[in-house]
């Protein structure tokens, strides 16, 4: 098929197995790529198979030889020319940290290479007694002894992998100590610095001894329509490059320009969400980055956005000269949710989450409802070895950051995320988090289309599968009301299955501050040659998150699970511009079911039945 | 007369070389922005109005709300008035 690699990898690192097999048209044309095909053979391939034999869903570990790793590239990914193409997917059956469905996302160049390398989909199963890596390196195939590089860091790891290999395009995704250490929300890291960060991924590989995927080559991907293709792409960008947000705003302050804004409309969770405007969030926006930090950009993979930013921090204790971000969501957990204005003690901490192998918004989350905890009395002083856990403390957030990804004293606790720490420690209400996943950096008490997506998000508590935030608070495609929850289920639906189909194209997210459903349409349609219309390529998006929604749903999730923590639908906003606002949970959960059309969280067999799902 | 707070972000703090500024005005936006102008330069007016409209294509805020979600747009003392350019991220 134009477009795509052409060949799905299968390798079993229980039996050491290597096998490959055609992209197949048919499910291209339903589930396009990346998240849809992963989600396609997780549940066609492998949960039915386990069902049929008997073993029950919820009976899968996410952390035994059962659970299966894939890691997926689509159509737009790598082409070049085409809008931010650097991005691929990550999936697994379960999320050690959820126990829904694990997911993921990345830039840098490692799908793009995977691609080149002749695969648009690696499929990981089974697990390897020793440690392994898996070097493939254009077309060719082996798994090899990881035991010297077993225990290092992601920067050692990758620099010594990408030595080995005498070929262009060289690529590493692989784990830090965190998902040696089985963290429950470590990360896959790639390219040094970029994260699939979220529902512990990094964990699974750990579990599976993987310790890395090196990725080579140079396949040339054909187009469908080379020439409409590269009339259609020049048109794209050039609406790219005048739009000021892909044009403009993210190339120069990078994601962290929404520290400001954000905390400007007072939902800036600060302090573990007890408020939402931080008087010194100033200290630590995208401005204070670019001035004072700033060294270059580093760009994904094709990408004319260029959002990535390069720091030096020049002298005192959290001196470091080359790191790569903060984004905002980690400059968010590891700042202002601990209570910590230091940006140069938060660079710090976000490059050791990078080195070890963390997802920065659980880190940061997880440290303040650790901090919270202590506050009020939850944790004694003994369990902390010395360490002052109070909010604001510069010196703990970064001590505490290595201490979880080597499970040492405390960081042990750390290391299980905030749901399990909170209610080890007797008070569950404190872990802000949805179905386990930890929440970013938004307080639905100031928009409430936001509130409605982290309750319904498959994957937990989530940003990009239903960015609301965009009309919302930027106004994008147009201003809406934040603060009413009228009318924003609709919204929540159209961004969850549009952003299906972005994680499927597999290309960035922020394309679509300018590019819709029909541009993706044409975009199919001249790389692969498809027929799509814009419908079409919404319907795919649906049924996406149906499938997805259909696996929780036999894991035991129901609407029970679509929920939010207390302190959002209960607690009023203490202070700051939205003072005195809740999330009106309820009333907006009924008419998105509605229009869904679910009962108790689920599809219906008939929902199934339209989308093309079960028969 | 009320004294107001503005507040710019991203590049219109390059632009006008200034973070926050406090200026006295009648209590109409239109005035707040005007008196704004007189310090920090007259293109000013345009970030915030074009053809005599508030500009669709900025985020302007009073007090942390949109200014398209305000009924009554008296300003009072101490009130604060944010101006983003289009932003976004994620």
């Amino acid at each position: 098929m134009k477009g795509y690699a052409g060949k799905i990898l299968f390798v079993n690192l229980t039996d050491k197995t290597i096998r490959e097999e055609p992209i197949d048209p048919k499910v291209a044309e339903k589930y396009i790529g990346g998240k849809g095909y992963a989600l396609y053979l997780l549940y066609y391939r492998y949960l039915k198979h386990y069902m049929k034999r008997g073993i029950a869903p919820q009976d899968i570990d996410p952390l035994g030889p059962e659970n299966v790793l894939v890691f997926a590239t689509g159509p737009i990914t790598g082409i070049a020319g085409a809008p931010s193409p650097g991005r691929y997917h990550v999936m697994a059956l379960r999320s050690p940290l959820t126990g829904s469905i694990a997911s993921a996302n990345s830039g840098g160049e490692f799908g793009p290479y995977m691609k080149f390398a002749g695969y648009d989909l690696i499929v990981i199963e089974g697990a390897s007694e020793k440690p392994v890596y898996i070097e493939i390196v254009n077309g060719h195939v082996e798994i090899k002894d990881a035991s010297d590089v077993w225990g290092k860091t992601v920067f050692d790891t990758t620099r010594i992998l990408k030595e080995r290999v005498n070929a262009k395009n060289v690529s590493v995704a692989c784990i830090g100590p965190a998902g040696e250490n089985l963290v429950l929300f470590a990360n896959i890291m790639n390219d040094e610095h970029r994260a699939a960060g979220r529902t512990g991924v990094g964990a699974i590989m750990g579990s599976k001894k993987l310790k890395a995927i090196v990725v080579a080559g140079d396949k040339h991907l054909e187009i469908a329509d080379p020439e409409g293709f590269k009339e259609l792409a020049g048109k794209l960008i050039e609406r790219m490059k005048k739009n000021p947000v892909t044009g403009e705003g993210l190339p120069k302050y990078g994601t962290a320009i929404l520290v400001n804004i954000i905390n400007q409309a007072g939902m800036l969770p600060y302090k573990n969400w007890q408020y939402g405007y931080n008087p010194d969030a100033d200290k630590i926006s995208g401005e204070t980055l670019a001035e004072k930090y700033l060294i270059k950009r580093r760009p994904c993979w094709g990408c004319q956005i260029g959002c990535g930013r390069v720091v030096r921090v020049q002298f005192g204790p959290y001196q470091i000269l080359y790191s790569e971000g903060p984004e905002y969501e980690s400059i968010w957990a590891l700042g202002n949710d601990t209570g910590v204005t230091d940006l140069e003690a938060i660079i710090k901490a976000n490059h050791y989450c990078d080195e070890l192998g963390l997802d920065t918004i659980s880190m940061g989350s997880t440290i303040a409802t650790a901090m919270e905890l202590y506050e009020k009395g939850y944790i004694p002083d003994e369990d902390l070895q010395g360490i002052d856990l109070k909010f604001g403390n510069p010196a703990a957030l970064v001590e505490m950051v290595w201490r979880t990804a080597y499970k040492s004293g405390f960081g042990r606790m750390l290391a299980l995320g905030s749901k399990r720490l909170a209610e080890m420690y007797g008070a569950p209400e404190l872990s802000m988090s949805v179905k386990g996943l930890e929440m970013p950096a938004y307080d639905p008490r100031g928009a409430k289309g936001i509130g409605l997506n982290y309750a319904t998000a498959n994957r937990g508590g989530c940003h990009v599968t239903g960015y609301t935030i965009s009309p919302e608070i930027l106004g994008l495609p147009e201003k809406i009301d934040p603060l009413t929850p009228e009318g924003k289920a609709k919204w929540v639906k159209i961004f969850q299955d549009f952003t299906s189909v972005v994680n499927s194209a597999v290309n960035c997210l922020f394309v679509t501050f300018e590019l819709g459903a029909k541009d993706y349409a044409e975009l199919f349609n001249k790389i692969a040659g498809f027929n799509f219309t814009e419908q079409d390529v919404m319907t795919i998006g649906e049924r996406i998150y149906n499938l997805e929604r259909y696996m929780m749903s036999l894991y035991g999730f129901s609407a029970k699970d679509d929920t939010l923590p207390r302190r959002l639908t209960h607690e009023p906003m203490p202070e700051g511009p939205v003072k005195g606002q809740v999330v009106e949970l309820d009333r907006m959960l009924k008419e998105y079911y509605e229009l869904r059309g679910w009962v108790n969280g689920v599809p219906t067999k008939e929902k199934l039945k339209e989308l093309g799902i079960e028969p | 007369m009320p004294k107001v707070t503005f507040r710019l972000f991203a590049t219109l703090r390059d632009k006008y070389k200034v973070k926050e500024l406090e200026v006295e005005c009648d209590g109409t936006l239109r005035n707040a922005v005007e008196e704004a102008a007189k310090k920090i330069g007259e293109d000013f007016i345009n970030e915030v109005y074009q053809n005599g409209q508030v500009r669709n294509d900025r985020i302007i805020m009073i007090n942390g709300r949109h200014i398209q979600f305000i009924k009554d747009l008296k300003l009072k003392d101490g009130d604060v008035i944010a101006i983003f350019p289009p932003i976004a991220g994620g």
